[in-house]
């Protein structure tokens, strides 16, 4: 089962875990739908390979983002301090989807935030819009925590398989 | 099988321009490349979609899509050969995206292997090619030339993979002659040889052992269709003492055309007329090892094949009761009374096929007994000549089930003979493809002839039904109708028994009657068997269900695996093409009067 977390409606992303409902199966792909025009943070998740720890933090956005220009505006962050990691070496060129590979033993039950510099801009030009983070709603417009809140219970062997489900764009 | 057409002008222009080597008088020889020092483009068309996909996100639960994802737990190697003129190779991918670290392509060449993970086509922004790669000629005596490809996904998070467009191939020599290769074919993972052909005329030659006692079916299979393909014809030429079988010298052969009706379902944009015909090969048991060598050779044009070389070490005979209607004259209440012949005739075909695909090519139903008009099985007689009949067709819309199969005889029911069962089949007068129906009567062979259990996927605690879009995608015990349904192509569904490396890892069987996709439903660690893990209502482990998979097949049936055993994931092939299974000298089809 992988730690598959998204957007949900407040600051903490809970974290759908072994529990991930059937539906979000129903949405579209990540790579195959149409990109919209605004840049805004697609949908991240939290995979663990062990069911105990976090491997990595994947992140995509609705557009595609220059990967020198992520690699100095996002800070991952556990219980509010960064966390040592690095950001995936590819891809090579401007991507929508990115990775943090965190270093060490990081417990699931950690809740990780991801921490966007204001700057953040896509390939393009365009500023990442705070509103459409949909837990930008308060003091910190350019971050997106991530927790497994739900996820007791599952044992040695709890992560979900598959993609991370598609966040629903929140109504402007 | 049919025969074709004369050479093409072109082809024989090519054939024509073929130096004779020295060595090889007598046999064709490989070709050069047809544009000397430089790189040669040859289409070769595969995709990971080949594989099971990851049902559970499929985008389109009723279709093909190019989005889908592959499965995980996937472990499948292959190899990859060409015409002893080339000497370096690049892979093309047009897409290539794996979940970066864990799931992998793995080339192997002569000096290494090249592990290729993580997102090279710029997210279907570019292509993929590889460095140029050096294809393993291990001894100068032969002509060994290949590469090993293999791909892995790990236990989680997948991707939508890799496609492959075509491979550039470079000849540092010509006018090599024609020799074998070194080894038979038969040892390396999954049993299938990939290649490509430069053109018309060039050949490859192959040997395999074929055991004592054990049918060898060898097919040859173009690669996967796309749209816009240029037209190419490989055939098949088999002898059993030369080593270099030939149009002129070889003791069977396939030489089939373009235009076949292989495909199962169409495949959008794609021309039928495109795509070679499967060509294959049954070559008859003998008591002793030998060993038969085969060669694919190019008729016409340059492409790509992939190729098998099946040890079939079980050869059944099922006998089929039309249960209590003249099936000469019958049809469903309030439709006109015609004959159902070929119905059933299409039916059992097509379950010859599909029961060849679920044991990957181990087994053969190679003839079917029709008795007609047979009473109910209730009545205490039996009336398939005096036995009880393996399968029964009948008329109550009974969409299929085995009787006195699993559960009822335990360990002790494999095959038929034991208890005195059926498989019951109310989808043989056309109410249903043939090889949909097909899928449903080699489902319940695996429960009356192997004694599996059902690996039934999707069912909510406590029972109910199917939650729609959930599938797990594993064997074809996943027996839900759903799946059966599913007309998928490249047919990524559940058509294999499974294996018991791709059960998936982290859950278990429920047992008989269990509503499970291999989880038990449970309230706590200790409601869980053999130390599984309970997560919410649905246990988790780590083991394969005892009664199911390989190993299980292997107890009923010890003799189909006496030569090689699956242990990795299952090869994805299909084998229902009709005109194979159609053919009299492998499937025999009597009518009792």
């Amino acid at each position: 089962m992988k730690t598959s977390l998204f957007l949900a409606s407040s600051l903490v992303l809970l974290m759908a875990g072994c529990g991930v409902t059937r539906d979000e199966a129903t949405v579209s792909p990540l790579v195959a739908q149409p990109r919209e025009e605004a840049l805004r943070l697609e949908s991240a998740q939290l995979v663990s390979k062990d069911g105990a720890h976090v491997r990595y933090v994947t992140w995509t956005f609705t557009r595609r983002v220059p990967r020198s220009l992520m690699a100095s505006h996002v800070r991952v962050l556990v219980d509010g301090s960064p966390v040592p990691g690095e950001l995936l070496a590819e891809p090579y060129a401007d991507a929508p989807t990115f990775r943090y590979d965190l270093k060490g033993d990081v417990p699931l039950t950690a809740p990780i935030t991801l921490r966007f510099d204001a700057s953040v801009r896509s390939t393009d030009g365009q500023l990442l819009e705070p509103a459409l983070l949909r837990s930008g709603t308060t003091s910190a417009p350019f971050e997106a925590t991530l927790s497994i809140a739900d996820m007791t219970g599952c044992g040695a062997h709890c992560w979900r398989t598959g993609r991370s489900p598609a966040v629903t764009p929140p109504s402007r | 099988m049919k025969k074709r057409r004369q050479p093409p002008v072109m082809a024989l222009v090519l054939l024509g321009a073929i130096t004779a080597a020295a060595h090889a008088e007598a046999q064709p020889a490989p070709i050069n490349c047809p544009v000397p020092n430089q790189w040669n483009f040859i289409p070769y068309n595969d995709d990971v979609r080949r594989f099971p996909v990851d049902a559970a996100n499929a985008v389109n639960a009723s279709g093909y899509s190019p989005a889908d994802r592959y499965a995980n737990n996937i472990d499948y190697g292959w190899q990859m050969w060409f015409s002893s003129n080339v000497t370096q190779v690049q892979l093309v991918f047009s897409r290539f995206e794996l979940e970066s670290g864990y799931d992998k392509f793995l080339i192997s060449d002569r000096n290494g292997t090249m592990v290729l993970t993580g997102v090279l086509d710029n997210y279907g922004f570019q292509t993929y090619t590889t460095p140029a790669l050096f294809p393993v000629q291990d001894d100068p005596s032969y002509d060994d030339n290949f590469l090993n490809l293999r791909f892995t996904s790990d236990v989680s998070v997948d991707d939508v993979g890799w496609a492959l467009k075509g491979v550039n191939v470079w000849c540092g020599t010509s006018n090599q002659p024609a020799l074998q290769r070194s080894t038979v074919s038969q040892y390396h993972a999954n049993m299938q040889l990939n290649g490509v052909l430069l053109g018309s005329g060039d050949v490859r030659y192959f040997k395999t052992l074929q055991k004592a006692g054990n049918g060898l079916f060898i097919h040859v299979k173009p690669d996967t269709p796309y749209r816009g393909r240029t037209a190419y014809d490989l055939d098949l030429y088999v002898s059993p003492t030369d080593p270099f079988p030939s149009p002129t010298s070889n003791t069977q052969s396939s030489t089939r055309g373009t235009n076949c009706k292989d495909r199962p379902y169409p495949i959008p944009g794609f021309t039928q007329e495109d795509t070679m015909c499967e060509d294959a090969v049954y070559v008859q048991p003998v008591s002793y090892d030998r060993i038969v060598y085969w060669a694919v050779r190019s008729f016409s044009g340059a492409g790509a094949y992939r190729a098998y070389a099946n040890n079939v070490a079980k050869t059944l005979a099922f006998t089929v009761g039309v249960e209590g209607v003249n099936y000469k004259s019958w049809a469903p209440q309030g439709q006109t009374p015609m004959d159902q012949t070929q119905n059933i005739l299409n039916l059992l075909r097509a379950s010859s096929g599909a029961f060849y695909q679920a044991t990957d090519g181990t087994a053969v139903i190679s003839r079917w007994e029709i008795y007609n008009n047979v009473p109910k099985v209730t009545d205490n007689v039996y009336g398939c000549g005096g036995s009880p009949c393996n399968i029964r067709l009948v008329t109550f819309g009974e969409g299929g089930s085995c009787s006195r199969g699993y559960g009822l005889g335990g360990a002790a029911s494999c095959g038929f003979s034991v208890l005195q069962g059926s498989v019951y089949d109310g989808q043989w007068w056309g109410n249903l493809a043939a090889g949909e129906a097909a899928l449903g009567i080699v489902h319940e062979l695996g429960h009356c002839y192997y004694n599996m259990t059902d690996e039934y996927d999707g069912c909510p605690p406590n029972g109910g039904a199917k939650v729609g879009g959930i599938f797990d995608g594993h064997s074809i015990m996943n027996s839900s109708h759903r799946e059966f349904l599913d007309a998928r192509w490249p047919t990524s569904w559940p058509q294999d028994f499974c294996t018991d490396s791709n059960h998936r890892k982290d859950e278990v069987s429920g047992g008989l009657g269990v509503c499970s996709d291999h989880q038990t439903i449970c309230t706590s660690d200790a409601s869980c068997p053999n130390l599984g893990t309970c997560d919410k209502t649905s246990c988790h482990g780590s083991y394969s269900d005892p009664l199911s998979g390989w190993a299980h097949m292997k107890a009923c049936s010890p003799s189909q695996f006496a030569v090689y055993y699956v242990t990795g994931t299952p090869d994805p092939e299909t084998w229902y093409n009709s005109d194979i299974w159609a053919d009299s000298r492998l499937t025999v089809i009597h009518e009792n009067p």
